[in-house]
């Protein structure tokens, strides 16, 4: 950070500069000034000996100054320590400066906002400074580990391990203007109160951040055909264009590219849920205790999400992420990201999905196809004719008699790591539905191995070509005594089942 | 002065080449680290303690490479955050 002297004045994006006055910026935003405005600025200094550092001292009448340029959602973790401040220390005087400080407008907690690059006498005019620009930056261990939060909690010299999750999630305040401007532009961009308002962040500041806008747009288009939902796209100007992409000619996906930051927080007090890659919807969400589904990728959901209520995060599990990169260029094994290949739709719209029905009771249409519960009327008698026996990759689909194992962690089922030990010959019926593809062909010989004698082995498939239940057949016979097996021409599906010798 | 600052210059941009063929190469991570070190200490663009100490970020990133679909290899982990 520097300090500046101005020799004439001028204005710049909103900012007065005048004469006689130093202000304190980045070191970047001088070079910018100075190309603007070289003859109306003179010296410049280090800000290093006007700052009087906060150590966790008692702020009781006294006044603090806090300040970071950006970014828009990591000002969202300075929102919680303040809140924190203030309530201990009603008496002090919190002065915050920011030059992306739209998640601090209005919070109450907050004496006096300025922008960056604000007047440097402001140092003079308060007894301790906090510039915390740099913590989550530093790619340091313990920012790796640690919630962005306790990051800042830490740098304020607070002890925040301990606290419940609620203080530590920002909130966002709005004024009676935002609340009348939110009324009229729904109204004028058609949203109507049976909406299910679904808010989609396209793109990061990022490109390594940013989710597959391939994928982004088949999740879009999959939720903008479900009845009365309307997708509100969010973005700058410059994503106008992958905004039109994503929207194509669909009425019901909208574009909001040219709202402001607290015109989008704003709007998205009227959003049933929202899904973003790593940015400042994320923050903005979890202020409002939205649901949330984030698209994850080089940074862990859990440094950023983890004390947010109803939110879902998706991380890829890849040997190189989460990488902590804190970098405006793409990954330099492409772009998008490859980590993110790992993020498939399927586990979006069913992370939504989840959501949607923990607080309506009700699914989006599209899961008839994942929800759709086997029929088992032909092999019911062997599923009962014992205590519990197993059932691998069962979906959604619970029976009494069965213990579920699905690697889905939404179905619910009651066993979802795959890599657990399951006994050798202690169930009395093993099912294995579906999942019939040579990365599972392990999991599969070894299911077989989990029968007891005189138990059933069921492998239940469908859609499945006939050459497929052939090669079942043939497989099950080779170890157990085939009881029962029908492929159906009509619907494509199987079943076949085999007795294991005592 | 100003001849020292071109020679850092060309410096980083024989070595931002040299990554830039590296990634180029084939996708099977020991061939292409056997590359990357070859082209390094033939062309003594620096030493490979220096590319340890200077690029570690991207040696990590050597882990895992990209196949030809594009796809990485790994699965999606699913994480549920203030459910109750």
């Amino acid at each position: 950070m520097r300090m500046i002297e101005i020799k004439k004045p001028f204005n710049n994006a909103g900012v007065k500069f005048e004469v006689g006055h130093a202000y304190c910026l980045a070191e970047d935003i001088e070079g910018q000034l100075r190309a603007q405005y070289g003859d109306a600025i003179g010296m410049s200094y280090p800000i290093d000996n006007l700052l009087k550092p906060y150590k966790g001292e008692d702020l009781s009448g006294k006044r603090l100054l806090t300040f970071r340029t950006g970014g828009i959602g990591d000002i969202g973790f300075l929102n919680p320590v303040l809140r924190w401040l203030k309530h201990k220390y009603p008496t002090c005087q919190i002065h915050a400066a920011s030059a992306c400080k739209q998640f601090l407008e209005n919070v109450p907690e907050i004496d006096c906002l300025y922008d960056m690059p604000f007047d440097a006498a402001l140092f003079n005019d308060v007894d301790y400074t906090v510039f915390f620009q740099g913590i989550l930056e530093s790619s340091s261990e313990e920012s790796k580990k640690s919630h962005a939060v306790d990051m800042f909690f830490k740098y304020f010299g607070i002890d925040s391990i301990q606290f419940p999750a609620e203080e530590k999630v920002p909130r966002l305040f709005f004024s009676k203007k935002e609340t009348d401007w939110l009324g009229k532009t729904l109204t004028t961009i058609g949203i109507k109160e049976e909406n299910y308002v679904i808010g989609v962040q396209m793109e990061t500041s990022a490109p390594l951040r940013n989710f597959p806008k391939e994928k982004m747009k088949m999740i879009v288009e999959t939720l903008a055909r479900e009845d009365k939902v309307k997708v509100i796209l969010i973005g700058t100007e410059q994503h106008e264009s992958i905004g039109h992409y994503l929207r194509g000619n669909n009425p019901n996906i909208l574009l909001a590219t040219r709202y402001d930051v607290r015109q989008v927080m704003t709007m998205a007090t009227r959003f049933n849920l929202i899904i973003a890659p790593d940015s400042f919807m994320i923050q903005t969400a979890g202020a409002l205790d939205k649901p949330l589904v984030g698209l994850y990728g080089p940074f862990p959901s859990e440094v950023r999400m983890k004390y947010f209520k109803n939110a879902i995060g998706l991380d890829p599990s890849v040997v190189c992420s989460p990488c902590f990169r804190h970098d405006f260029r793409a990954c330099i094994k492409g772009f998008p990201s490859p980590c993110f290949t790992q993020l498939d739709t399927d586990s979006v719209m069913q992370a939504v999905d989840y959501l949607k029905f923990k607080f309506t009771g009700q699914h989006f249409s599209y899961m008839s196809r994942i929800l759709k519960e086997p029929n088992l009327k032909d092999i019911e008698q062997y599923i009962l004719s014992a205590d519990r026996g197993i059932a691998f990759f069962s979906r959604y689909f619970k029976h009494p008699n069965m213990i579920t194992v699905d690697p889905n962690k939404f179905t619910g089922a009651e066993i979802s790591d795959l890599n657990m030990v399951f006994n050798r010959e202690a169930y009395p019926f093993v099912v294995y539905f579906n999942e019939l593809q040579p990365k599972h062909i392990n999991l599969y010989n070894n299911a077989k191995g989990m029968v007891r004698p005189g138990g059933y082995f069921i492998v239940y498939r469908e859609e499945g070509p006939e050459g497929l239940f052939n090669e079942v057949k043939v497989d099950l016979g080779k170890s157990f005594t085939l009881m029962y097996t029908k492929y159906d021409p009509a619907t494509k599906s199987f079943v076949v089942v085999g007795k294991k010798a005592y | 002065m100003a001849e020292n600052l071109d020679m850092i210059s060309l410096r980083l941009n024989q070595q931002v080449q040299v990554l830039e063929q590296y990634r180029a190469s084939m996708y099977n991570s020991d061939l292409r680290m056997e590359l990357l070190m070859k082209m390094l200490v033939e062309k003594g663009l620096f030493a490979k303690d220096e590319f340890d100490k200077r690029w570690p970020l991207f040696l990590k990133n050597d882990i895992g490479a990209v196949g030809p679909d594009g796809v990485m290899e790994g699965t999606c982990k699913i994480h549920f955050y203030g459910m109750s």
